[in-house]
């Protein structure tokens, strides 16, 4: 039990850094990042490759993060910014990101094949860390997720930029002829969201042991149910989106069936949209927000 | 043949801090508003009346830069400004408060007026502390957030975020729609005391005949085009400008 606990606080750290991060890039365009999945691809080849070349996790895990920062800077720079400055709706953006996703699968699959890279650090042996057993890589995890979320905290809540953001994500129209440059302050808010989802893909990686460029995507919709069901556009719904779905996600998998066995890990994805289902059913905008919109609209 | 400059009310008064010529805009189909040119002295409240549908609205929007203007010139302090985006625009002098959706609303009254001096170079607390002065009732809740507000608190929120930069020319859209009569006449006395600071004011209303009484220079706008124009007090004693556009008793 206390095991299981232990696995999902990193499950729930990494999909909080992931949901969070995913969450600001909407908070500036008013648009699901379909391809937000990867920019944590991307962290995961660029940690792999420095971590190959250097033998630093250190450096892994910032090469992760600044690949992440600027593959998400070049996305709104080349397809959503644009796109939003000429007045698409968000529909159509959302599905030039659902493009732009399938693009970079595809470019990463030919500079590197799509076999699985096995990607594992010493994960050292298990402690009992208060009630539970954790590894030293899990306690990494975990304090790391807790630090850079503090980190966007009080970025977001006591920094001009902050306060530029917030105002850019609460009436960009407003924000402009307030003398914001919203186009500049968005790509800003993706390279910083960009920096935190590149990290997510690296710790992402090294807690699941493998990769390849379908990952990214994968983990997206799981990401996509946690900020959903939290409340887009609201880091702290989302965080509490996060937790949740990581928590049912693992205990799902200590479910003994009838006929002996345990619930397969391959089903996390439906586990997830179920409980986005039923989120969705009860409060459409999701449980912390009073937004006016939903995903699709 | 009429002047486009409005001639001096009394004495040698300066010249206009806005000027509009042959504005030109829309959203993409037919023009909206076509070949408008207005101007807007500092200490001086200038309006522009016109029937539902006559462009008011986008008219301000293209001066703001928030649409562009398909042809015609926008001089701001006698600095062509005709096409620069609405960020770039403030900084030039000219600040914008639409209609509706004129505040942050999860902001802090605080953090909305932080917002608003996002340009400047410095001096954002002391211009602060100067419009709290002008507007008390924001001083007594400046951690309230926005949304909290009353209809007429969210107003004079909207202002004073406008009011933040110092601008030369203060553009209201409809700055009393759908308040209480009672926060009518505050929102026109705050008009009136900004207007008293030397800041041109440039304001459409529905109340054409409250707005009227207030404007120095008055512009009338039908189907996108200038119309007539004149003192404000003059226009209501004009037979026609009151039968087409005020209404006898409104």
């Amino acid at each position: 039990m206390l095991v299981t606990l232990g696995f999902a606080l990193v499950t729930a750290s990494i999909l909080a850094l992931s949901a969070v991060a995913f969450t600001l890039e909407y908070a500036v365009t008013n648009v699901a990042n379909v391809s937000h999945g990867e920019i944590l691809t991307a962290g995961a080849y660029a940690a792999y490759l420095v971590h190959q070349r250097t033998g630093s996790p250190l450096a892994a895990a910032v090469a992760a993060a600044l690949a992440g920062g600027l593959v998400a800077l070049a996305m709104h720079s080349a397809v959503i910014g644009p796109f939003i400055r000429f007045g698409a709706s968000p529909t159509v953006v959302f599905i030039a990101t659902l493009g732009m996703s399938f693009v970079i699968q595809n470019v990463l699959v030919i500079f590197f094949g799509a076999a699985n890279v096995a990607y594992t650090l010493d994960p050292g042996a298990p402690q009992q860390i208060g009630p539970f057993l954790l590894t030293p890589l899990d306690v990494e995890i975990i304090a790391s997720a807790i630090a850079i979320t503090l980190a966007l905290f009080l970025i977001i809540s006591r920094t001009k930029f902050g306060k530029a953001l917030r105002a850019v994500s609460q009436n960009r129209e407003l924000a402009r002829v307030t003398g914001i440059n919203a186009t500049r302050v968005a790509a800003s808010t993706f390279f910083l969201a960009g920096l935190v989802a590149g990290y997510a893909g690296f710790v992402l990686a090294e807690s699941v042991g493998s990769f390849n460029p379908y990952f990214g995507f994968g983990f997206f919709l799981i990401t996509l149910t946690a900020a959903v069901a939290g409340g887009l556009g609201r880091a702290f719904g989302t965080l509490v989106g996060a937790v949740m779905v990581g928590l049912v996600l693992e205990f799902a998998q200590t479910v003994r069936l009838p006929g002996g066995g345990y619930v397969s890990a391959s089903y996390n994805l439906a586990f997830a949209f179920a409980i986005l289902a039923i989120v969705i059913l009860v409060r459409p905008r999701g449980l912390f927000t009073n937004a006016r919109r939903t995903v699709f609209e | 043949m009429t002047g486009r400059i409005p001639t001096p009310i009394r004495g040698i008064a300066p010249g206009p801090v806005l000027e509009v010529e042959g504005l030109t805009a829309g959203y993409g189909g037919p023009p909206v508003i076509d070949s408008v040119s207005i101007a807007a002295k500092p200490g001086a409240i200038t309006a522009i009346v016109g029937p539902n549908g006559a462009g008011k609205s986008t008219l301000l929007k293209a001066i703001a830069g928030l649409i562009r203007p398909t042809a015609g010139a926008v001089r701001v302090k006698g600095a062509d400004v005709t096409g620069l985006p609405a960020e770039k625009l403030v900084s030039k002098g000219l600040a914008y408060v639409p209609q509706v959706a004129n505040v942050f609303p999860e902001l802090t009254i605080r953090e909305n007026l932080d917002m608003g001096g996002y340009s400047r170079k410095g001096g954002v607390r002391e211009r602060i502390d100067q419009l709290f002065k002008l507007f008390p009732d924001l001083a007594a809740s400046s951690h309230r957030k926005a949304h909290t507000l009353s209809g007429g608190q969210r107003t004079m929120l909207a202002l004073a975020r406008g009011l933040m930069v110092d601008p030369a020319v203060l553009i209201l859209d409809e700055p009393s729609a759908g308040l209480a009569p009672k926060f009518q006449g505050l929102i026109w006395e705050r008009i009136e005391e900004i207007r008293s600071t030397g800041v041109a004011v440039l304001v459409i209303e529905q109340n054409t005949r409250e707005t009227l009484r207030h404007a120095q220079w008055a512009y009338v706008l039908v189907l996108g085009q200038n119309r007539l124009e004149g003192p404000g007090q003059k226009l209501l004693d004009d037979e026609e400008v009151v039968n087409l556009y005020v209404g006898r008793l409104s």
